[in-house]
């Protein structure tokens, strides 16, 4: 009985530490530390902004060369196909094929 | 909302820096103390009051005027410190599992908490209180911290917390209730 009432009192007493409690005092510097976390927040912003526009130029060049390479290389096959065409309407012209063995 | 705050809030969509200092030198303590009640650490409850005045800066526009200001910055502060609590719980967790199977045996109790705002008697008393606290399911918590902590009444919790007053009368019951039960097997081995 007397272990009980003793419980119930350390309880109570526990529960009912909080009375009176003062309220507890920010950092005088809060408000420059959040001007300066907004501060940061901006040029964040834009540095990531600046680095998707060179990530995207870069990109550009790269495809544009791609495709100045393709071009070139269609470019070349189709000269030395006139190339050969041209040897060959040469050759006839001149009786350079040999046409006497074909039966 | 009264005129003073309106302009106030006017001064700050505008960009007025000054007013927005205003803001926070008038409300900071209010924003840190409520984090401190849930978070029980002063470097926590500083990052936190930071990320509240940052998320009222960036929508103070949307602010309609339909509760004070005092209400949308407590409700700010409450989500603010629950989503870190959180966010605590999900990191230990995840450090208890890697424990198990690294084999090490690391201690994740929390330190004693000693606010500073407690008189020096029931220091070590609120420092076991605070740890009950943090037991408690979120409502209870939210309800027991504003009214003990910040010293909010019913009527003024009941407009954070969009709940009755009787709602949160019948809360606050129940956070006690759970506390003494806490407490009771506490302190049954050591009397």
């Amino acid at each position: 009985m007397d272990k009980e009432i003793k419980l119930e009192e350390e309880v109570n007493l526990t529960l009912n530490s909080l009375d009176g409690i003062q309220q507890a005092e920010a950092n005088p510097y809060l408000s420059q530390k959040i001007s300066a976390r907004l501060n940061e927040n901006v040029i964040g912003v834009t540095i990531v902004k600046h680095k998707l526009i060179y990530t995207f130029m870069i990109l550009l060049i790269i495809i544009m060369n791609i495709v100045t390479l393709v071009a070139i290389n269609g470019g070349n096959k189709a000269l030395t196909n006139s190339r050969e065409e041209m040897l060959k309407t040469v050759a006839t012209d001149y009786s350079i094929i040999d046409k006497s063995y074909n039966y | 909302m009264s005129l003073e705050e309106s302009r106030l809030i006017e001064k700050i969509i505008a960009g007025e820096k000054p007013a927005f200092s205003e803001l926070v030198n008038a409300y900071k303590n209010k924003v840190y103390n409520t984090a401190l009640g849930y978070l029980q650490n002063p470097e926590d409850a500083e990052d936190i009051a930071q990320e509240v005045f940052i998320e009222i800066f960036r929508s103070i526009e949307t602010f309609k005027g339909e509760s004070s200001l005092s209400t949308w910055i407590y409700r700010i502060s409450v989500t603010k410190s629950l989503e870190l609590i959180r966010k605590r719980k999900r990191k230990k967790r995840f450090a208890i599992v890697k424990d198990i199977f690294s084999g090490s045996n690391e201690n994740f109790e929390p330190v004693d908490f000693i606010h500073p705002g407690i008189i020096m008697e029931n220091k070590e008393r609120s420092a076991l209180l605070f740890k009950k606290i943090n037991r408690l399911p979120d409502k209870q918590k939210t309800a027991f911290i504003l009214n003990k902590v910040e010293g909010l009444s019913y009527k003024e919790i009941s407009k954070i917390m969009n709940l009755s007053q009787s709602a949160v009368e019948s809360i606050i019951f129940r956070a006690k209730e759970n506390l003494k039960k806490y407490l009771k097997l506490y302190y049954i081995n050591k009397i």
